[in-house]
């Protein structure tokens, strides 16, 4: 059984992945790159992934975008454990600086989107459940947030003001020091 | 945009806990905001995301050598609302500032008060069962810190509270649920070497159920000597011994702090190079072979050249963050011991210890929620 097992799990690195867009459009991906999403990972845990796995929540669009950025990011991770047996702690320190120096690269220019984008890759990695995608979408909204005042937020935001006068009046005397 | 409740969620949790002024002028946006930042859930969920560990929201100082008053900010937070001009904040731990009068009188209503910074509110402590300690430089130190056990002091800061008043060969423990002081008569320390020791005024450092003190010599008009050792006392069971710093160091420039293994450990510097000591896990006895030499850091590469000066002096830890406090002729600057940054956080001419307030920022729930009672 143990043999068998192994086996498998040979098998299973180097086995494709069907995702299939809410469009309707397929992608194969490999199994590394596709169980950064926990989501699909459970799914393959489970066995379901047989003829493809349907992500109605997901456009094309966008599932490429996701998948460019699981595919930088698995290569990361499979090149990180690979080198830390074989190089003295020096040289893998210096390998793994040059691996968070392109990957943070790659991440800036991954996040320069447009805002329906950058709220659509947010959607897809909640749904997908991919951690690293989804902080580092839901940073760079943030960011975008940070030092700015509620009505430059509700105007960069299209969001319609239906705090009563009195009610931020209040919250604004009791806070004070937020609004200086 | 920015319709659906859980994208609102995720990026507003991503909003760094040393910026809760965004948080608030996030709250003020619309009703629906509000509603999701004031929830139990966001705050779980915020909790979580920050790895449960509260950042620094500022540090108060001394604007002379005697008294802890001013606040300097160091996250989103201008300013906290004052404590009256006769407290002195002397520790901070858990979200409460304990303060001590700094003229107390025949008509004194209280020596301590423990404060909460970010509702303002001030619990004066009845005053101790004991005439003889009145002033504030009478050799004792004091601590405030959460009462009860297990808790994860993530947000206890409203709850059960203990003030432990310590000096050598003697300590009192204020319970906020008894609502009274207990004297501990404590194994003094027989060593005589030690029996004009006071305890200086530097804030002291718990881990698990021990408290640190650095101890000074005795103070002549408020001029206090060096000393080598520091006081251990033990809450749990009423202990209390001196233990000798590392040879050739001094109360004057070092500084108590935990270490990362959780141990005890001392910081100082010497010309430009900051040195880190931890007591190995092992040791239990007192002996100073116990400690050993952490880190050592070349200042000189890290602080602007000005900075650079035979007066360069650590004066403070902030525990959990993982912060040391470096006094410069020309200000404050905190250096983080994970990353190695080094930042000028003031640069006002500050006096004695800095008291750093580490917490995560609790919104009053009564100004988010002052309409639906």
């Amino acid at each position: 059984m143990a043999s068998a097992g192994s086996g498998d799990e040979k098998a299973a690195a180097a086995a494709m992945i069907t995702l299939i867009s809410s469009d309707n459009e397929k992608f194969e991906v490999t199994e590394a790159t596709a169980t950064l999403s926990q989501t699909i990972r459970h799914m393959i845990e489970d066995g379901c992934t047989d003829g493809g796995v349907p992500l109605p929540n997901v456009t094309s669009k966008i599932l490429a975008r996701v998948i460019e950025y699981c595919k930088k990011h698995a290569t990361a991770a499979a090149g990180e454990e690979g080198s830390s047996s074989s190089f003295s702690d020096a040289a893998f320190l210096e390998v793994d600086r040059a691996f968070l120096e392109e990957l943070e690269e790659f991440d800036d220019a991954f996040l320069e989107v447009d805002r329906a984008t950058l709220f659509d890759l947010i959607l897809a990695a909640n749904y997908l459940d991919i951690k690293g995608l989804l902080n580092l979408t839901c940073q760079k909204v943030a960011d975008s947030v940070k030092g700015k005042t509620p009505e430059q937020i509700r105007e960069m935001y299209n969001i319609v003001n239906d705090l009563t006068p009195e009610e931020e009046a209040e919250i604004r005397r009791e806070t004070q020091w937020a609004f200086e | 945009m920015l319709e659906l409740d859980e994208l609102v969620e995720e990026v507003l949790l991503h909003i760094p806990p040393d910026d809760p002024a965004s948080l608030l002028r996030a709250a003020l946006v619309c009703r629906r905001w509000r509603r999701l930042i004031s929830g139990p859930a966001f705050r779980r969920r915020f909790l979580e995301l920050h790895h449960h560990t509260p950042p620094m929201l500022g540090f108060f100082v001394g604007n002379n050598f005697l008294s802890i008053a001013d606040f300097v900010s160091t996250s989103s937070i201008r300013a906290f609302s004052r404590f009256p001009v006769k407290w002195n904040a002397i520790d901070a731990r858990h979200g409460r500032v304990l303060l001590r009068c700094t003229a107390l009188t025949g008509d004194s209503k209280a020596a301590f008060a423990v404060w909460d910074p970010i509702t303002g509110e001030l619990k004066e402590l009845p005053l101790l069962p004991t005439a003889r300690l009145v002033n504030t430089y009478d050799g004792s130190n004091a601590a405030v810190l959460c009462a009860v056990g297990g808790c994860s002091h993530l947000g206890c800061h409203r709850g059960d509270f203990l003030v432990v008043l310590v000096g050598i060969g003697f300590a009192y423990i204020y319970s906020s649920e008894a609502g009274a002081w207990t004297g501990r008569t404590t194994s003094a320390d027989a060593d005589h070497q030690h029996h004009n020791c006071l305890l200086s005024l530097a804030p002291s450092v718990l881990l698990g159920d021990t408290l640190y003190f650095m101890v000074c010599a005795s103070s002549y008009y408020l001029v206090f000597g060096a000393s080598n050792a520091f006081l251990k006392y033990d809450l749990s069971t009423g202990e209390m011994c001196l233990v000798l710093l590392p040879p050739g160091l001094s109360n004057k420039g070092t500084v108590l702090m935990a270490a990362e293994n959780e141990e005890l450990g001392l910081a100082w510097v010497e010309g430009s190079m900051l040195y880190q000591w931890s007591r190995e896990p092992s040791g239990l006895a007192d002996g100073v072979g116990l400690w050993a030499q952490s880190r050592a850091i070349e200042l000189e590469m890290l602080l602007p050249a000005d900075a650079i000066s035979n007066s360069i002096d650590a004066i403070g830890s902030a525990n959990g963050v993982g912060v040391i406090f470096l006094r410069t002729h020309v200000g404050i600057f905190t250096f983080d011991l994970r990353s190695s940054h080094v930042k000028k956080v003031s640069e006002a001419r500050h006096y004695g210890s800095v008291l750093p307030y580490v917490s995560f920022y609790y919104t009053p729930p009564r100004v988010l929620f002052p309409f639906t009672q």
